[in-house]
């Protein structure tokens, strides 16, 4: 079965069942290994991607539900890892294991492109990842940085 | 920049040298005759300096996000004169040279990798220096005691000429490190305690950094497990049919305890694991539950069954003539670790050799995995990546094990990946515990002696029997004895309870496995002596700062505590809110933190966790911040829901939906204060979570006046907002 999935403004023709969850598509099949597994019931957000600009769990997201969409993944977040959350991530030097951190910046990318100036309480509701490394401070930190700055 | 390296690179090891050699197990400086000297060169295991210019520091500790990759390069770089731009870090591959100071093989754990690399790793920075001076003297026809080393070059003061690092290496790697050298004193430090940038975080934020749940290679194959509904369970007979008609599946491969269905990527394997048939024979003890573990240690508890480990006085005879005995007992439940990468390990056999990519905490007992598979200790050559989270979970070896048996049998490279599900049920657990702490009063008020009765399950029994000499492992009593165990392992109380002073261990041991979990022994132990000089304050009607003052045995722990007080503004929380306070000392370190929360009736937020931390000295501030703030989550986490049942064999848990994580919106406000008192250095990574289920406990009791001794919270019908 082929399925066509276009990632990071790039095509792709998948030889993949239509009910592979996007998140082992991304990793297994085209190797973006950027977009972690951490739980594969969307209960933790490690692998959040963009699908139309919205952020979304892909270990729940069945490959035949994203056909024609625009999917993003960390590695597409920005041209040279220069994204204002990215920017704000480093100089607040957010990571610790950073295994989650993909995640986390992609679901604070989407809120930021929808709420430029979020609210703590809009920071709350969006963020919603689990970090095991309690990195929430500084990622609540990173976030009005970005906001800031952008 | 961060790099795994992926070949020995030719680096020549050093003479053999004993495990436990603090200065010179670096390894020997390796003679390059090749090497062009100004096209830089390797000096030993641990630096290489490149043609232009790059300092390539090896660094062997695992990075599981304590941030050991920066603040190790610190130490070293701050003795060889180097400027931190220069500074490269890449992991080696696993190697002798790299074994760790006090245990003798390469591991990370026990927040002692700082500790033990402080001396070694500024040693070796500062004969590298040297020897670099030797170089440059020898060419220069000099004495190169007048040679200074400036930001990467060796000038002559005299006559103004300067060389740079790459072109000295080859010269200076002829040398024997020179011993006894001065290192700088704490007012000449550049690098050391500094908050450098961390040299991990740049790939940390791009997706690029590597993972063992990354690793790539031609024809690897995903291995997915499905195991026995029991621990003791065991394999009977598998029925694979099904399993090889789904797609992408390849073959199937039954071990011991554990059927792995092998295909191209992790969806195929698992659909393969649904259509799996496997019969099981679920073993003695298969039927085991967390209730009859809880049943046994309660009743040693407070039977007083243990073996003695301190005995100081007649403490028995001290409680009976007291006029008041203060008599609490204390329950511990057993904890997962839920790394946020689930366990994996990636591993190809061949005849000739084991290879494996691993996140491991402990590269030195990979020795144990080619035994395992046939291969001679020597064979297995060990690629560490980055750590998702390490949390002592990725000190045991069980997942490169199975790698490795299942890569022998199928043939080809494999990476074995557990659910989440399978992570949370086949872990080693932190310990199920209980204690009975009493201390007697007389009249006066005065405390006459402190008797404690503790019951629980040996991790070391299992782990490092001879540790476990006498039946009292050590992890079960630190924090809470004062003595040195028969196997020879000193455990520390930073509190004299008067006259008399009597501590004894049970140990019962069952199916359960248990394991090392971040702060180990004090994870336990910092919840059963802080709660139980809470309850010990509250009986007593003092404060419960002072009380402790009055107990401590040292001027730093009185320190560390006034100071937090201070800090937390104890005793006068904002309108509405209550405190809690609990202080620890572990790993060499002194933390406490005051908690603040506001209730409302069995629903509680958390406002503000205060902590006041001496480490010694902080070699990068910034990351003992983080480490102090992140130990308090997995503590906070802990305390309210950390909770793993067995019922009739099986784990009652399996993901984040029955194992619940604290989440951002929940995370109180931190304020860290960061003392470096310039006593012994003091490691990091596990010191911010013992005290933080008694303080939080605390804050509970002085809100509700419910006296707090079994954990998690939710279990007592407290919840958050
Ligand atoms: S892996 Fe998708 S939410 Fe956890
Ligand atoms: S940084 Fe480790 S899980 Fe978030």
């Amino acid at each position: 079965m082929s399925v066509s999935l276009k990632v990071n403004g790039v095509d792709h023709e998948l030889d993949a069942d239509e009910q592979t969850p996007l998140l082992w598509a991304l990793r297994d099949v085209l190797g973006l290994t950027g977009t972690k597994f951490g739980c594969g019931i969307a209960a933790c957000g490690a692998c959040t991607v963009h699908v139309d600009g919205k952020a979304l769990r892909s270990c729940v997201v069945p490959i035949a539900s994203v056909v024609g969409a625009e999917i993003t993944t960390i590695e597409g977040l920005s041209e040279a890892s220069d994204h204002p959350l990215q920017e704000a991530w480093r100089s607040g030097e957010v990571p610790q294991c950073g295994y989650c951190q993909s995640g986390m910046l992609m679901a604070a990318s989407a809120l930021l492109a929808k709420t430029p100036d979020p609210t703590d309480q809009d920071i709350d509701n969006a963020m919603t990842n689990i970090c095991r490394c309690g990195t929430y401070p500084r990622i609540r930190a990173a976030i009005r940085q970005a906001a800031k700055n952008a | 920049m961060t790099t795994i390296e992926t070949s020995r690179r030719g680096f020549v090891k050093g003479a053999a040298l004993a495990a436990g050699s603090l200065v010179l197990g670096f390894g020997l400086p390796a003679f390059n005759k090749a090497a062009k000297a100004a096209s830089g060169g390797t000096l030993n295991a641990w630096l290489e300096i490149t043609g232009d210019g790059r300092v390539r520091i090896a660094q062997p500790q695992a990075e599981m996000g304590q941030g050991i990759w920066t603040s190790m390069a610190q130490m070293i770089a701050e003795e060889l004169e180097v400027d931190w731009a220069q500074v490269e870090i890449f992991s080696p591959v696993a190697a002798p040279d790299f074994a760790h100071p006090f245990y003798g093989f390469q591991t990370t754990a026990e927040s002692f990798s700082i500790r033990a690399f402080w001396k070694p790793a500024r040693t070796v920075g500062a004969q590298a220096r040297e020897m670099l001076k030797m170089a440059a003297g020898e060419i220069w026809g000099v004495y190169p005691g007048g040679l200074q080393a400036e930001a990467g070059h060796i000038v002559n003061p005299l006559t103004g000429q300067k060389a740079p690092y790459a072109a000295l290496v080859v010269q200076a790697a002829k040398y024997s490190p020179p011993e006894n050298i001065q290192l700088k004193r704490p007012d000449q430090w550049k690098i050391i305690g500094k908050s450098i940038a961390r040299a991990d975080t740049p790939d940390k934020v791009n997706g690029s950094a590597v993972y063992g749940i990354d690793v790539k290679m031609a024809g690897l194959l995903t291995a997915v497990p499905l195991f026995p509904p029991s621990f003791t369970g065991k394999v009977k007979s598998v029925d694979d049919s099904a399993a090889l008609k789904v797609k992408g599946v390849r073959q199937v491969v039954a071990l011991e305890d554990a059927v792995y269905v092998l295909a191209e990527g992790y969806w195929s394997a698992r659909q393969g694991r649904e259509a799996l048939t496997v019969d099981w024979d679920l073993g003695e003890g298969g039927d085991f539950s967390t209730d009859e573990a809880f049943a046994a240690f309660r009743k040693a508890a407070a039977e007083g069954q243990g073996a003695v480990v301190e005995e100081r006085g007649d403490t028995v005879t001290a409680l009976a003539g007291a006029a008041k005995v203060v008599d609490v007992t204390l329950e511990a439940p057993y904890l997962a670790h839920a790394t946020m990468e689930p366990m994996n390990a990636t591993a190809h056999y061949t005849p000739a050799k084991l290879t494996i990519w691993v996140p491991t905490q402990a590269q030195g007992l990979m020795g144990f995995v080619a035994g395992a598979v046939g291969l001679e200790a020597g064979q297995v050559e060990c690629h560490t990546t980055f750590l998702g989270c390490g949390l002592g979970r990725r000190f045991e070896i069980d997942l490169p094990i199975h790698a490795a048996l299942v890569s022998k049998a199928a043939g080809v490279p494999v990476k074995v990946l557990w659910s989440r599900e399978d992570d949370t049920r086949r872990d080693f657990y932190r310990p199920g515990a209980v204690a009975r702490l009493r201390a007697g009063v007389d009249s006066k008020g005065k405390i006459v002696g402190m008797l404690a009765d503790i019951s629980g399950s040996s991790i070391l029994a299992r782990a490092v029997p001879s540790l476990a000499k006498g039946d009292i492992d050590h992890t079960n009593v630190d924090g809470i004895a004062e003595a040195t165990t028969p196997a020879g392992v000193p455990v520390h109380r930073q509190y004299d309870f008067g006259a008399t002073a009597r501590v004894a261990y049970a140990m019962v041991n069952s199916p359960i496995p248990v394991g090392f979990w971040r702060s180990v022994a004090h994870s336990q132990n910092a919840w059963f002596m802080e709660a139980f000089v809470n309850e010990l304050a509250a009986d007593l009607e003092q404060d419960p700062v002072a009380l402790r003052l009055s107990l401590m045995k040292s001027e730093r722990n009185r320190t560390v505590l006034k100071r937090l007080g201070e800090r937390a503004n104890w005793g006068n929380p904002a309108a509405g809110n209550v405190q809690g306070l609990a202080i620890h000392e572990a790993f060499g370190t002194v933390l406490g933190h005051v908690i603040e929360i506001a209730m409302n009736k069995r629903t509680l937020k958390l406002v503000k966790v205060t902590s006041v931390v001496d480490v010694g000295w902080a070699v990068n501030p910034d990351t003992v911040e983080a480490q102090v703030t992140s130990g308090a989550i997995t503590g906070l986490t802990a305390a309210l829901w950390g909770e793993v049942t067995m019922t009739k064999g099986e784990i009652d848990q399996g993901n984040f939906d029955s194992y619940r994580m604290l989440k951002l919106a929940q995370t109180p406000v931190f304020d860290v204060e960061i003392l470096q008192l310039g006593g012994e250095i003091g490691g990091i990574g596990e010191p911010g979570t013992p005290p933080v289920a008694p303080a939080l406990a605390h804050a509970v009791f002085n809100a509700t006046g419910e006296r707090i001794r079994k954990l998690p919270l939710a279990a007592l019908g407290f919840d958050l907002m």
